[in-house]
């Protein structure tokens, strides 16, 4: 507890501008949040529809085994989509893959309480749980890429976070760039790890397996089945529709993300708003009581001398 | 019948429809009530519709369309837009950027084909652009 009343001075001086600086972060990140959770909204009718459409045409297609072998050679793509569906490589012996790519979503600012350092750590579970012999990551935003450089972790690319305005663009290269290497055999399984928001106040992290295209993405709740005509054919849609469901997977990661940031950041600094407020209370009592204890004393000094003058 | 279109963005469109003509990559169809239903896949081009004597159209960068059963149309698009919402300089740009690259820069096919798709997505987003200037007086919304 300072005493002299010119230091509590100094520190409620202090208190105060950096409650200005998170106040106005709070504002900001307010109405960062308030576009961000819009267009994670805005993404969801996207999934529902194409989901239903791709589980109407895995069930259809019956996730390609339903052709013969010898269409196969002859349409690359084609195989491209089965494996995408299916993986290529077998998984190890022991059941665990060996090579593992995780596609790590964090921001490139901190100040948002344990947003990170959350994600960050439920890559590191995964990478505990899966057991592969080799991790590699992709990394999204500053801050996961330099928690893990500290822990010497191998990074085949990184990219800046896009908190706002983000577009299926910015997912493209990333789902690319996973589907050839992954097509290429150079893993066996892809995450993407990143923080699911669920609302203001709570952010999930969670784990999405990327590929193989697990079918668990997949509604499986309409059981009338349409018989539809394809154009060109079932198989060629399917390969589009799950490029695209890949693409789109990764979107709606760094959209979940992005308000995930946002709403993280506004609850730290509404936090810190708070502690300001209470360290404000707390000194400018002391302040008041020191002033008090001055005049006090001041008071009795005089009276002491008068005392001593009259005596 | 129904007709939307849906972006991983948002919800473009979603509206009642007489008649509806879609670039899907094996040639230009056009979607009348009660077709049976169809998956076809599509490329860059205009999408347009016909409701009540008016009529308005978009540009789609692909995608699928999906004709249900019920009457009902879906289109999931990659991008859209409405022809008041394209910055026809910055398409300009982006197209004539993409010309050079497939002029000069593709080293190998994967480039080109990817160059050269870019190009006919802008080129569509102009077309239309231009389209929606010319015809300011018949849409119906936006």
């Amino acid at each position: 507890m300072p005493n002299s009343t010119k230091e509590i001075r100094r520190r409620i001086r202090s208190i105060k501008n950096i409650g200005q600086i998170t106040k106005a972060m709070e504002l900001v990140s307010a109405a960062k949040m308030r576009k961000a959770q819009a267009s994670a909204l805005a993404s969801r009718p996207y999934a529902t529809l194409s989901s239903e459409l791709l589980s109407n045409l895995i069930a259809r297609t019956n996730g390609y085994d339903h052709f013969e072998q010898s269409d196969l050679p002859a349409m690359p793509a084609w195989q491209a989509g089965k494996s995408l569906l299916g993986g290529i490589s077998p998984v190890g012996r022991d059941g665990k893959p060996s090579r593992v790519l995780i596609i790590l979503v964090s921001s490139d600012r901190g100040l948002a309480g344990a947003f990170n350092s959350n994600v960050v750590n439920k890559a590191l579970g995964i990478v505990k749980d899966e057991g592969a012999k080799e991790v590699d990551f992709v990394t999204i935003g500053k801050k996961g890429s330099d928690a893990l450089l500290r822990m010497k972790y191998t990074l085949v690319a990184t990219f800046p976070a896009k908190d706002k305005n983000v577009s299926l663009l910015d997912a493209e290269p990333i789902a690319v760039m996973s589907m050839d290497d992954f097509l290429a055999g150079k893993y066996e399984k892809v995450f993407v790890v990143y923080t699911d928001f669920v609302s203001t106040l709570v952010q999930k992290p969670s784990m999405l397996q990327l590929l193989p295209f697990v079918k668990e993405h997949v509604t499986r709740n309409n059981e009338q089945k349409t018989e539809f005509l394809f154009e060109p054919d079932p198989k060629e849609i399917l390969d589009v529709l799950i490029n695209r469901a890949v693409k789109f997977a990764v979107y709606q990661a760094l959209v979940e993300a992005a308000a995930s940031e946002h709403s993280a950041r506004m609850v730290a600094m509404r936090n810190a708003n708070d502690a300001a407020g209470d360290l404000l209370d707390e000194l400018s009592l002391s302040y008041n009581q020191a002033r008090q204890a001055g005049i006090t004393r001041e008071l009795s000094e005089i009276s002491a001398a008068k005392l001593a003058m009259e005596g | 019948m129904k007709f939307k279109i849906v972006t991983p963005e948002r919800i473009m469109v979603e509206t009642e429809a007489d008649s509806l003509t879609l670039p899907t990559t094996m040639g230009e169809i056009t979607v009348l009530p009660h077709h049976i239903p169809l998956v076809a896949s599509l490329v860059a081009g205009e999408i347009s519709y016909k409701h009540g004597g008016k009529s308005d159209f978009f540009a789609v960068s692909g995608g699928i369309i999906e004709v249900k059963k019920n009457n009902e149309v879906v289109v999931l698009a990659d991008t859209a837009e409405f022809g008041h919402e394209i910055d026809v300089e910055r398409a300009e740009a982006a197209k004539e950027a993409a010309r050079k690259l497939m002029t000069e820069g593709a080293r190998d096919q994967k480039t080109y084909a990817g160059a050269a798709a870019v190009f006919q997505k802008h080129l569509t987003r102009l077309k239309v652009a231009h389209k929606h200037r010319s015809h300011k007086g018949t849409k119906i919304n936006g």
